[in-house]
Order: structure tokens, then sequence, then C-alpha cells
């Protein structure tokens, strides 16, 4: 149950305050509520965990594009 | 930088940290939502998002195998540049996406290499997370 100091302060606010403080209210139920899963819900999951090849491979690619873009800016350097 | 958890939609009270980014490669650029990811190895590009950015499959020739869901479809290198307006304005990184022939997955900041340029904080009990450019060396 509300208190009438609070529903008074509420209705003191603003247009722009009060959407605000319903959005506030709205993210605290949201997060109250992903405390329990629900039955029957599919929850994807589209993390590659374990993935450490494909990061290699990421990662020596990007190193190729760096000296490729040196090559390019300076191509006597190299 | 504060970044708000967001709601996912039609998975009623399950909130994901998600934050914006403005993807660049060529001369084109887009904003896409993307998940960020500290259990995910690599990064994750759609392959809608890879067309809308006038990047062409067969000019990237460097194959990634995926794992998990994501596993059974075709995946290429793909190095974009990348900045948030209020983030990195004027300081755009480079990186480099597992660009998947998927067209139902997320776009993911993951590992490698999200993770190397940006420093990232979970606070998922007060709704929130923080992202901040590396310090520099």
């Amino acid at each position: 149950m509300l208190s009438d100091t609070l529903v008074r302060e509420l209705r003191r606010l603003s247009h722009a305050e009060k959407l605000s403080a319903m959005q506030l209210l709205v993210s605290e139920l949201a997060s109250e509520d992903s405390a329990t899963l629900q039955a029957g819900m599919e929850y994807p999951i589209y993390t590659p965990l374990g993935n450490e090849e494909a990061a290699k491979t990421l990662l020596d690619y990007l190193e190729a594009q760096e000296l490729e873009d040196r090559k390019r800016e300076q191509p006597d350097a190299l | 930088m504060h970044f708000d958890y967001t709601p996912v939609i039609g998975l009623p009270g399950i909130m994901m940290p998600r934050m914006n980014l403005i993807l660049a490669y060529s001369s084109q650029s887009i904003e896409v939502v993307g998940l960020v990811d500290s259990g995910s190895t690599v990064n994750v590009l759609p392959y809608s998002a890879g067309l809308q950015l006038g990047a062409v499959w067969d000019d990237h020739p460097v194959q990634v195998q995926l794992v998990g869901n994501l596993a059974r479809f075709e995946a290429r290198a793909l190095r974009l540049f990348a900045y948030h307006p209020d983030l990195n304005p004027t300081k755009p990184v480079k990186l480099v996406f597992a660009w998947t022939r998927a067209e139902n997955a997320p776009v993911i900041f993951g590992q490698t290499n999200f993770f190397t340029e940006f420093d990232v904080c979970f606070f998922k009990s007060a709704g929130f997370f923080e992202v901040n450019l590396k310090a520099a060396k």
C-alpha cells in the first residue's frame, strides 16, 4: 500500500519525472521477475563458448590486415 | 560509460547487457545493438548486417568455424571500425567479427576482440554495466 506522502510526492513530479519513475519501476519489476525461469519457455544461447580456434583465426586475420594497412601507408618502410 | 540492462522481447523478466555501436566498413556504416557477452570467444555479426555494410561474402575468404548453434553456418572473418558517439566518437576501434551466414544470430561482442578494446564491468544487481575504451598503454 502506498503511503499518502509517497502519492503526494509522485503527483508533484513533472511529466518527464513521472515517466522516469515509471521506467525505473518497470526495470525493478523485470529484474525481480528474472529470479525465476518459466517452464516451457525457450531461452536461446548463441554464445560461441570454447571457440579458441576461431579466435586465433580472427586474430591472425586482423594482424594480416594491419600489415597490409602499414604496407599501403608506408610502402618503402617494409 | 553506463548502459542499462534491457529486457528481451518475448522473454518476460529477462534482462541482458546490450549496447549500441556504430559499425563502419569501407564508406558505409550502420548502427547495431549487440550483446556484450563475456562468455563468447569471438565477436559475431549476422549475415544481413554485413550486407548492409556493403561487404561482399566472396571477398572475405578467411573461414571461421563457430561452435554451438552457430556451428552449422559458414562464417568468414570481417574487420570493421566501431565507435559509440558518447564513448569513442573520434577514436574508432578495429573489431574483427565472425561474419556468419546465420540470419537470426544476434550481434555478439565477445572476448576476441571487443573485450580487448574495451574495459567492461557488469553490475547486474543494479541493472547496469559499464564500458570504457581501454586505457592507453
